[in-house]
């Protein structure tokens, strides 16, 4: 059964209430960060399937391990953690890669005046190295400050910032003959 | 032609972008791109590229999904939590076979090694026999006077609840002495996990061999 999300209680209380034995609290946290975490899987992995696989397994795990959850992140950034290590696991573990430009349209761009370039965008993020992809995706999508970027990938923040930098500076070599094209047909 | 202070003016442009820059260096930032139309070109591409991807939503995997998805979550829980007790059962089990076993080897008989080299101290002040006394008792008699030293010591085996409260109280005591107090099916789960996602550590840093199941391996050196 669904559980709608609690929208008095925030993650903190969530998690202690679960802590107390409110099984139904785990509930709403996952009712809360389900699309979220779903969307990070997907962009780090670009199947539905595997994301699919690493949402759920992403949460079974935050299930098991939440009695040693600290709290010193919040809630987000420590299942943003899980989902990142089970996403790289699954990438090792590939037999063949699917490049992120071959996943089905996400839905925003089908029509838009930007298709050509986006599509492009798109490729460059997934030829990214596995590192600054995490990095970048975090930083864009998820619109994560540093700090929490350093906690949920396990890097300092020193190597927070310059792997986005790494990343942003390889997007654009990447792209450079796509930008110039985009310039020269407006 | 780039300098390094154009280098630094497009790493400084991911970072206007990322939202998290100092005042300062976004001044020098500002008077940089209006001094050169190369970074400024530039810093326009990026916030573009950038802007692009942001906007950006995976495609939905529909109402059915989600309606779903908490349902499956909970089918895991359970197996999981199925496969929890099995595990505890088994750790249990294989704990109380240990413990009967070690009573089973330990010495038969508790008679202090001195009394075993010399004999029993009755024997050295007891009269010689057929002085009026009676005989020494046959060895049988003995052993009937020292039981323990005629059959294995009577060491019970402890049934699953008690190997599980002991194994309770020892989880407590670590907790009380500051260890971390780690969940034995935890543990067991690293060792043995049973979905292929398992062998990554969710929290830490993971392992070549991370990911794997046990049963891959098992089949990986089975050829």
């Amino acid at each position: 059964m669904e559980v709608g999300p609690d929208r008095q209680d925030n993650d903190e209380r969530l998690v202690a209430r679960f802590l107390q034995g409110d099984e139904s609290a785990f509930d709403s946290l996952v009712v809360r960060h389900r699309q979220g975490v779903y969307r990070l899987a997907y962009r780090l992995l670009g199947r539905h399937e595997e994301a699919d696989d690493v949402a759920q397994e992403a949460f079974l795990r935050a299930y098991r391990s939440l009695r040693g959850f600290r709290g010193e992140a919040t809630f987000r950034t420590w299942v943003t953690r899980i989902v990142i290590n089970l996403a790289l696991s699954v990438r090792r573990r590939r037999t063949t890669s699917v490049p992120l430009e071959d996943a089905p349209e996400p839905r925003s761009d089908a029509n838009g005046p930007d298709t050509a370039l986006r599509r492009q965008v798109r490729k460059a993020v997934g030829g990214l190295p596995p590192r600054q992809r995490q990095v970048l995706v975090l930083k864009v999508y998820e619109g994560m400050k540093f700090t929490e970027i350093a906690q949920a990938a396990g890097m300092s923040i020193g190597t927070a910032k310059a792997t986005f930098f790494q990343a942003v500076r390889n997007l654009r070599a990447r792209l450079a003959p796509a930008a110039g094209a985009q310039d020269g047909e407006a | 032609m780039t300098t390094p202070g154009c280098r630094k003016a497009r790493d400084w442009a991911a970072q206007m972008f990322a939202g998290e820059m100092e005042p300062e260096a976004r001044r020098e930032l500002d008077t940089h791109l209006r001094a050169c139309p190369a970074c400024a070109a530039e810093e326009e591409n990026i916030r573009r590229e950038l802007s692009l991807l942001k906007t950006e939503d995976p495609p939905d995997p529909g109402v059915p999904y989600w309606s779903s998805f908490s349902g499956r979550l909970r089918t895991r829980i359970a197996a999981y939590q199925r496969r929890r007790r099995t595990l505890r059962l088994a750790v249990l089990a294989a704990a109380a076979v240990l413990v009967a076993a070690l009573a089973l080897l330990r010495p038969r008989h508790e008679v202090p090694p001195r009394q075993i080299a010399e004999g029993p101290v009755v024997e050295r002040t007891a009269p010689v026999a057929g002085e009026g006394q009676p005989a020494l008792p046959a060895p049988e008699d003995v052993t009937a006077r020292h039981p323990a030293a005629a059959r294995p010591s009577p060491a019970r085996v402890p049934s699953v609840a008690e190997a599980e409260a002991h194994l309770d109280a020892l989880l407590r005591q670590a907790a009380a002495e500051g260890q971390a107090p780690r969940d034995l099916e935890v543990i067991l789960d690293e060792v043995a996990p049973a979905h292929p996602l398992d062998g990554a550590d969710a929290l830490g840093q993971l392992s070549p061999d991370d990911g794997r199941s046990l049963s891959e391996d098992l089949l990986d050196t089975q050829g």
